[in-house]
């Protein structure tokens, strides 16, 4: 099977699942997580940037629109996508000048769930901020964003070790 | 070309980032309801903070210059009140009451367009109709000609629709001034006859002829005489005496007998 149906197949899939957890949660609820964040972590290394930062505005339009937010995940994902070198950079085991990239066999199981983790939260914390608009209940919000990712990781890994990656996964 | 190629080469991740967190951040502020009405309250809320700070700095920085704008006014309302009382037994009209002045804050005031407006703090509710007289310390400002509850507009001088008739140096003319909607400074006297011998730094004020407009209300100072008409008549260029560049305090003026001589000028 070639890469572009491989990868047709995860985005329909992933995209799927994300619609059914909010289908399940509801947005309105108190957690929520977003999952689809996994899909643009994956490509980040593999095409140009600039590409990708468009690709996680669509994908987060394509949420907002599921969601009624309009902008919230579009903005939240752009966000997220701009940063993630950055957060990536911090737990990887690279040295200095070295090009990261955000898989288990670089980073080593904790260091890559860490700042999976770290960059969902940082995602949640802000699409719950944009999406309220209302700084209240800050601290509210970035409990409800601790959970909600802390979900997301988990159910991320949980697809991991179903459907494991012969790219990622064969060296563990 | 060149450095343009360079930026965008340095800095597209960057370019590109900005432009799509723009693109979110309008869609989010416009298409959801309750965002949009958050920035709009935010936004009314800082306006109206700035608005009101800059409104107490500015009349704190004109106190000195309106304190001896009033302390002039004073000096020459009393002058006037002690020749008139010397002058007459009786009290004149002026004084026993035709004309009453309530004074006003200017809200508003554009001297840029041609067809300038300035709005006054006071309205309907605090006595204001239209076709009122609005003067300032220093001379004429205009004429009120719309009125709502708490504000009134007046139309200036300086706007090219305003008229009214003048007298220069106890000459009462048929002469209207007109603005040409350029220099807020200047207004011109057209249709002067030409018998009249006007010289530069006359007074040119309003004249008895109107009920609208109390006679003597200084206009300003003729800056310069010129034949116009081809030659029939003659064109004053004045320089009206209101700064309409620093108009803070006016008066409203009411003529309380302009129903009774509307009544008798309408019926002639």
């Amino acid at each position: 099977m070639s890469n572009f149906i491989k990868n047709i197949i995860w985005w329909t899939g992933v995209l799927l699942l994300q619609m059914a957890l909010l289908l399940y949660f509801r947005p309105t609820m108190v957690y929520t997580p977003y999952i689809f964040l996994i899909l643009l972590f994956r490509i980040l290394y593999t095409i140009p940037r600039t590409i990708v930062l468009l690709i996680a505005f669509l994908t987060g339009l394509f949420i907002d629109a599921m969601v009624n937010s309009w902008g919230v995940h579009a903005f939240s994902a752009v966000f997220i996508v701009f940063i993630q070198p950055a957060i990536v950079n911090v737990f990887s085991q690279q040295a200095l000048g070295e090009e990261s990239s955000f898989s288990f066999q670089t980073m080593g199981k904790l260091r890559y769930t860490l700042a999976m983790f770290i960059l969902l939260f940082i995602y949640h914390a802000l699409a719950f901020i944009l999406w309220n608009f209302n700084f209240n209940y800050f601290f509210f919000f970035l409990y409800k964003a601790f959970v909600s990712s802390a979900i997301a990781t988990f159910i991320i890994l949980l697809l991991f070790s179903i459907f494991k990656s012969r790219k990622e996964l064969s060296n563990e | 070309m060149g450095i343009l190629s360079i930026i965008w080469k340095r800095f597209k991740t960057l370019i590109v980032f900005i432009f799509l967190e723009a693109i979110a951040l309008w869609l989010l502020l416009s298409l959801n309801v309750y965002q949009n009405s958050f920035l709009f309250q935010t936004t009314t809320a800082i306006r109206t903070n700035f608005l009101n700070t800059f409104t107490v700095w500015d009349n704190y920085l004109n106190l000195a210059s309106e304190n001896r704008s009033l302390i002039s006014e004073n000096a020459r309302l009393a002058e006037e009140l002690k020749n008139k009382s010397v002058l007459v037994s009786s009290p004149p009209r002026e004084i026993a009451g035709q004309y009453h002045y309530i004074p006003a804050k200017v809200a508003y005031n554009s001297i840029g367009a041609p067809d300038n407006i300035i709005v006054v703090n006071k309205g309907y509710k605090d006595g204001i109709r239209s076709d009122m007289a609005v003067v300032s310390s220093t001379g004429l400002v205009g004429v009120v000609y719309a009125v709502t509850e708490d504000y009134a507009s007046v139309m200036p001088m300086i706007n090219t629709s305003f008229s009214c008739l003048v007298s220069v140096d106890g000459n009462t003319l048929s002469a209207n001034t007109s603005w040409d909607g350029t220099d807020f400074r200047y207004i011109d006297v057209k249709g002067v006859p030409l018998h009249l011998t006007i010289q530069q730094n006359d007074s040119v004020f309003t004249n008895n002829n109107s009920t609208i407009y109390p006679s003597g209300e200084l206009i300003g100072l003729v800056e310069s005489v010129e034949k116009a008409d081809l030659g029939k008549s003659l064109s004053l260029r004045v320089k009206v005496s209101t700064n309409f560049s620093k108009l803070q305090n006016v008066y409203i003026v009411e003529n309380i007998d302009k129903p009774q001589l509307d009544s008798l000028v309408n019926n002639e």
